[in-house]
This record gives C-alpha cells, sequence and structure tokens, in this order.
C-alpha cells in the first residue's frame, strides 16, 4: 500500500511479487512523485462543468514562457543562459513578440538557476503592460506568487503542457466535445477545452468565483489563435524563449571573446565510471 | 575565415565562418603547419554548416517573419548566432600540391588538422605559379573569382585537339571566335568550317577569307585526284560498283588523251556505249555535282592552299549554311583532301581547323582518321559543339583542352564527366550553374587546373547571336497589350 491511492504500478505481477521489490513496496519514499499541477488527495471531490461564452468579449493576451541551458563550466563557475518571451495579441491580431536575453548567469557550480527570477520577473512585466485582458503562463506559477493580486481587470492564466488523459471517445469522463471548462472544488484547478476538439488542458484561474473562471477562459478562447485547443500565444512564447543549441555555442563564443572564459561540459560523473552504454 | 574541418576520400571540407563570398571554382591553398608546403584545394560545391538545432532556428525565423519583434539581448550574441547559421562548408577537391613553389598535379599526403591554415588563392596567381610563363599570351576572357583577364597560351593549342561544348546560346561560338581572331593576329592559319557563316569580321580584313561553295570556292576537275573524285561518288553520293568501274575507265581514257574535264567527262559518259542504268546513274550523279558548281573546268577564283601559303595570319572561312548536306559534304572533303595533300607534301605550315557541329557534314570515321593524323599533318582541330554525344569517344580521350559552357540535362552532363578528364563532382557543379558566355576551361590550356571565365564577347563579327522575334517588338507595345 502506499499513500497515493490513485497510483497503480503497471509492472508484470511475476516482477511485482520477487520478494526485494515486495519489501520495496512497502516504502512509503519509493514513489516520490515530481510536484504536479494536480493536487492529489483523498478528499471526496465536486466539479462543476460550465459551457464557455463564444460570444465574450475580446481582450488583449499576453503570453509568457521562459527557458534555459545549462552553457558549461569554466573556472570554478557554472554558466548558465536563460531567455523570456512575452507574446502579446491585440483584439485586432496583431501580434508582438518582445524577447529577453539570453541573459547568462555565472554562479558557483550547483548553486540554482535565474530561471525562475526571470520568469517572474517577465511575469510582472506582462501584467504591467496589459490593460483589461489577459497574462497566460505556462503552468509555472508558484503557489506562492503574489501575481494573481493583477491591477487594472487584467486576469491572470495558467495554463500547463502537461495534458491529462484525452477522453478521445468523450464518453468515459464525459468530457463534452464543445468548449467548456471543469472547476474541481476545492482546490479551484480547472480542465478546459477551449475549443471544439481540441485538447482538454489543465489550467488555472486566479479566481474563486466560477462564472469568473468562465468568463475569463470564454474570453482568452475567442481572443486568441488556437492550435489543437493551445493558445498561439503561449505556443509562440514557448518558440521564442527557448535556447537552441545554435545559440548555447553563440553564447559560449560570445562568452570567450568578451570574458575570455573557455567553457567545458561539466563532467558527468556516471558516464565516467559507468562508461557511455552503462551511465 | 577559412577553417580546415574534415577529409573524406579526396575531397576536404573547409569551414567558412563568417560566410564570405566564397564561390564554386574558387581556390583555396591549405598550408600545412610547417609553412613549406600547400596543397591546392578548389570548392566544388557549397553548402550549409550543420549544426544541432538548426531546423527549430530555420521554423522559429519563418514564423518571426509573420509578427513583429523586440529583441533585447547582447550584440554580440545576436551577431555570432547569424554567423553560425550563415557559416558555409566548401567542399574542395585536391587539384595538386605546392612544395616550394613548385606545383604538381597529386598529393600524397595530407595536412595537419591543428596547425594548417587555409587562405584563399586567386586563380591568376596559381595559373601564374602553375604555367610558368605563356609564349603566346591570349587574353580570352574575364576570371570569375576576381574579374581579371584570363590568358590562354595559344601555343598550349597548337598540335592539340581542343573541344569547345555547350548548349545554345551558351557562348560557344563567342569563344571559338575569339580563339580564331587571337590565332589570326598572332600570324597563324586557320580555316573554319563555318556552319551558320558567322566566322567573318564586319569590316574589311584581308586576313579574312570567305570562301563561298559554288562561287568563290570551287574544283577545276583537272586539279582533282582521280581517288578523290571516285571516293567522292562512291561515299558520298552511293555510287554502286559497277558504275564506278565505268567512269573510272572513262576518268582514264580521258587523262590518257588530255582531255580530262568535267564536260569532257559528261559528254564522253553520255555517248558512250554503256549498260543504260550504269549510264543513267552516272549521268545523274554528274548533273548533281553540276548544278551545285562546286566542281567544274574553271580555274578556282581562290586557292584553299595558295590562300593558307601567303604570309602572315590567315582565316578561310568555308561558309556551309544553306549548303544541301551532300554538297556540304563534297566540299568538306574536297577542301581537307586538298589541304591534307598539301601537307603532306609540305607545301603548308601547320595550321588551326576550327570544325562546327562536325558531325552533321562528316562521319566520325573521317575525323577520327584526322585527329589520328594531326600531329603528323600539322593540323590543330577545334570542334565546336552542342550536342556532346556527337563526338566519339575516341575524339574525348584525345583531346588536349576542353572549354565547357552550361548544359542542364543530366544525360549530357553524365556523359560528359565518364568521356572529359573531370571528376563528375566538379563538373555537375561547374557546368551546371554557369551563366551564359561563362565557360569551364579544363586540360592544356589552362595547366590542367579547372578554370571558369567569362568569355569576352567580340561584337565584330557578321553573324551569331540569337535572332528574336519580340526582341525589338515588346520595347515598342504598350503594357496593356501584353497578355498577363
Amino acid at each position: 500500500m502506499t499513500r497515493h491511492t490513485q497510483v497503480e504500478i503497471l509492472l508484470s505481477e511475476r516482477i511485482i511479487n520477487l520478494p526485494f521489490i515486495s519489501g520495496l513496496r512497502e516504502r512509503e519514499d519509493l514513489y516520490r512523485t515530481e510536484p504536479s499541477d494536480v493536487i492529489v488527495n483523498n478528499e471526496p471531490e465536486t466539479y462543476d462543468i460550465l459551457p464557455l461564452d463564444n460570444s465574450a468579449k475580446k481582450v488583449p493576451v499576453v503570453a509568457v514562457d521562459c527557458s534555459n541551458v545549462q552553457l558549461g563550466c569554466g573556472g570554478g563557475f557554472s554558466y548558465e543562459a536563460a531567455r523570456a518571451a512575452m507574446v502579446t495579441r491585440t483584439p485586432k491580431g496583431r501580434v508582438q513578440v518582445t524577447k529577453i536575453g539570453p541573459l547568462v548567469a555565472k554562479s558557483p557550480v550547483n548553486q540554482g538557476s535565474i530561471l525562475y527570477a526571470l520568469e517572474a520577473f517577465a511575469q510582472g512585466l506582462a501584467v504591467e503592460q496589459v490593460k483589461d485582458g489577459i497574462v497566460l503562463l505556462d503552468g509555472s506559477l508558484p503557489p506562492n506568487n503574489t501575481l494573481y493580486r493583477v491591477r487594472r481587470g487584467t486576469k491572470v492564466v495558467d495554463l500547463s503542457k502537461t495534458i491529462p488523459p484525452q477522453d478521445i471517445k468523450d464518453e468515459a469522463y464525459g468530457f463534452p466535445p464543445e468548449p467548456f471548462v471543469l472547476i474541481r472544488r476545492p482546490s479551484n484547478s480547472c480542465l478546459v477545452r477551449l475549443s471544439r476538439g481540441g485538447f482538454v488542458l489543465m489550467g488555472k484561474v486566479f479566481s474563486s468565483e466560477p462564472e469568473e473562471m468562465q468568463s475569463t477562459f470564454s474570453s482568452l478562447a475567442v481572443s486568441d489563435a488556437l492550435d489543437m485547443g493551445y493558445p498561439e500565444t503561449l505556443k509562440l512564447a514557448h518558440i521564442f524563449s527557448k535556447i537552441l543549441p545554435t545559440e548555447g555555442l553563440s553564447a559560449k563564443i560570445a562568452i570567450m571573446r568578451k570574458h575570455g572564459v573557455r567553457l567545458f561540459d561539466p563532467l558527468d560523473g556516471r558516464k565516467l565510471l559507468l562508461g557511455s552504454m552503462w551511465g | 575565415m577559412l577553417y580546415l574541418l574534415s577529409k573524406l576520400g579526396d575531397s576536404y571540407e573547409v569551414l567558412e565562418l563568417p560566410a564570405g563570398g566564397s564561390r564554386v571554382g574558387d581556390f583555396l591553398a591549405l598550408k600545412d603547419g610547417t609553412g613549406d608546403r600547400s596543397l591546392i584545394l578548389q570548392a566544388v560545391d557549397i553548402s550549409y554548416l550543420r549544426v544541432p538545432g538548426e531546423l527549430e532556428e530555420i521554423i522559429r525565423m519563418a514564423r518571426a517573419s509573420n509578427v513583429s519583434i523586440d529583441s533585447q539581448s547582447d550584440e554580440l550574441f545576436e551577431q555570432l548566432r547569424e554567423e553560425i547559421m550563415d557559416s558555409k562548408v566548401l567542399r574542395c577537391k585536391v587539384r595538386g600540391s605546392l612544395t616550394d613553389s613548385s606545383f604538381t598535379g597529386n598529393a600524397l599526403w595530407a595536412p595537419s588538422r591543428m596547425s594548417s591554415t587555409v587562405v584563399r588563392l586567386p586563380v591568376r596567381e596559381i595559373m601564374d605559379t602553375v604555367a610558368n610563363g605563356k609564349s603566346v599570351p591570349f587574353p580570352i576572357g574575364m576570371l570569375l573569382d576576381d574579374d581579371s583577364d584570363f590568358f590562354i597560351d595559344l601555343a598550349d593549342l597548337d598540335g592539340s585537339l581542343t573541344l569547345i561544348l555547350g548548349r545554345k546560346g551558351a557562348g560557344k561560338s563567342t569563344l571559338a571566335k575569339a580563339v580564331m581572331k587571337g590565332l589570326v593576329k598572332s600570324g597563324a592559319k586557320c580555316v573554319v568550317l563555318d556552319i551558320n557563316n558567322e566566322y567573318m569580321p564586319r569590316s574589311q580584313d584581308p586576313r579574312f577569307v570567305r570562301l563561298d561553295p559554288g562561287r568563290s570556292l570551287t574544283f577545276e576537275l583537272r586539279t582533282i585526284p582521280k581517288g578523290a573524285f571516285m571516293s567522292l561518288l562512291e561515299d558520298l553520293m552511293d555510287l554502286p560498283q559497277t558504275s564506278l568501274l565505268e567512269i573510272s575507265r572513262v576518268w582514264d581514257r580521258l587523262e590518257a588523251s588530255g582531255r580530262l574535264s568535267f564536260e569532257g567527262l559528261r559528254k564522253e559518259i553520255l555517248f558512250s556505249k554503256m549498260n543504260e542504268y550504269v549510264k543513267d546513274a552516272l549521268t545523274r550523279r554528274l548533273e548533281v555535282i553540276s548544278a551545285s558548281g562546286i566542281i567544274n573546268d574553271q580555274p578556282a577564283d581562290v586557292d584553299v592552299v595558295s590562300e593558307l601559303r601567303r604570309t602572315g595570319g590567315r582565316c578561310l572561312s568555308v561558309f556551309l549554311r544553306g549548303l544541301p548536306s551532300i554538297f556540304k559534304k563534297l566540299v568538306i572533303e574536297l577542301v581537307m583532301k586538298n589541304i591534307v595533300q598539301a601537307m603532306e607534301r609540305g607545301q603548308l605550315e601547320p595550321m588551326f581547323l576550327f570544325a562546327e557541329e562536325a558531325h552533321i557534314y562528316q562521319g566520325m570515321s573521317f575525323w577520327e582518321d584526322i585527329v589520328t593524323r594531326m600531329r603528323h599533318l600539322g593540323v590543330s582541330l577545334l570542334f565546336v559543339t552542342n550536342e556532346p554525344t556527337s563526338l566519339s569517344n575516341f575524339i574525348y580521350r584525345q583531346a588536349d583542352s576542353v572549354f565547357l559552357f552550361n548544359y542542364s540535362n543530366d544525360s549530357d552532363l553524365g556523359f560528359l564527366a565518364r568521356v572529359t578528364q573531370v571528376d563528375s563532382e566538379s563538373l555537375t557543379s561547374f557546368v551546371r550553374g554557369l551563366p551564359d558566355l561563362c565557360c569551364l576551361a579544363v586540360g592544356k590550356a589552362c595547366s590542367g587546373l579547372p578554370v571558369l571565365f567569362r568569355v569576352h564577347q567580340d561584337d565584330g563579327f557578321s553573324g551569331g547571336g540569337t535572332k528574336l522575334f519580340f526582341r525589338g517588338r515588346l520595347a515598342h507595345l504598350p503594357k496593356s497589350s501584353l497578355p498577363g
């Protein structure tokens, strides 16, 4: 038994029943999971399914995403490049991309990342820029973030790229094919389908009112272009923030030219000790 | 900057970062770390550097074209990113090596990857190094790499077989005319078998002589050897053996009595007793010859051999346009027989023969015979054709220099790659993309190095060029009257 009753181990019975495996199964810390957007608990859960209004008002949408890469090590320091991208779509459909970075951070080895700081900065900047609109985040808002206290009537929507199991036949879970939002209680997390036939996404609107959540997702659905149910601004923010290998290489050369530091990949202990095949 | 990237077989890959103006055909010197020897490379293809993430970068650029972008990033970073994405890889073939300024056409060593350097080598510089001076330099065009004059040594064409190949309108005749003019200026004798009557300068120049078959170019029967006349009837006019025997007898009879003439031959056949079919066959063929005006009993206005024996440069253009095929063959046969005979007797200096579309008026065996004997006779041949397959493999194998203009047809390129001395990759890469009037020279005329150049255009000739119906009219038509 584990503390996560929903977790099912998909292994064959023969393997599960091996003595050392069964012994391990009793240890609760064996099934540690990464932090997830979905809070799993045993409390009874309720939910409302509300349809999205396709006659909602068009509003400006600003999507924010960030990415980072470890450039390498040199002189006892670790070098990291991070970039944020903000993509704005006006109600008239004009798209503007703002790229911030890449910023290159030098830090003592294994001392964290500038990604979160840059992300928070870009999110704050997005909220500052838009009025009566929607700020779209990439499932990256930490729980203690104060961003939801936004000004000028702007809503913050956090959409995760981790999609829940999709009900292809739209029967087992009862997801309607039309755009909808499913609000789960007491977590206030949502499952939302923004376009007919699009993927069901996990998301959150920073509001406790179901009607406000419904109207926000309705506005988002009509204000942004949707690709398989995913907002295009968020996709563009991801595309333009991603640091590609050519850019990583350019950043390395730039560091060498400007600061005289030659970067090397950090030593991979596993590969060194176990070899490339087993490491 | 150029960097040695890799080697595969006889090909080297050189990275150009940041991208410069490298072109296919450029020469590079790959200097070994020791400094006293270099490999001479020639770029045969240019591609982009394959870097991880390039596809994503390109897709992102495509997306960026639809949106407005404000980028807050480091200038050096952006510059480097663009340089990496734009960097080129030059695939190069080894053309030889330089050791202590001495060129050899092969290299049995590979330079150090870490300490070698790559520098661009102007074609002129490498040609000067390789050629070791020219005895009869002639500016034939402009080098594609730096627009400087490209000189060939006309002495390299002497005693050689040269091919000028290219699709129609590409500039073959322009080059042939330039070479011919250069030869005449240098005092050489040339004969041009001019299929389009275009090898005469517009302005009067006594060094250039026009030979119109049937008018200024005629042959007195008395001066034609019997064997030549018989072979004319047999080979060109398909005269059966029986008839041939009959006319041979008549010829001997007339010659013995000192009455040999074209009219005498006709009359003798007409009034002698012989099989009516034979008489008819002979009469019809003599009628055809008579109608051409090429063979008669008048002394020729212009004697080809005498013209070629005059001092100074001279070019005889045999105008063949409009002549029926059989007469073209007849004229060439007679002209060549005269010339060959005079050369065998030592009456003529070595000369240059330009044959345009040679396959049209003579069979390949005729030309192969000339090619086999050309060095002994003293004839330097230049074939000019737009149909590469019209020349035999034998002729390609004997070719000393080849000038190749644009071909884009795969089968033509495949054929040329098999028969010329250039590797197929270089040939395809160079020739397929050549603009009009641009040419690849390979072989003796360019010291064995493939060189790309633009031919000097000379407007001083009477014909040639492409006549277009719409060229003059389009300029005067209002735009609204044009379709579309």
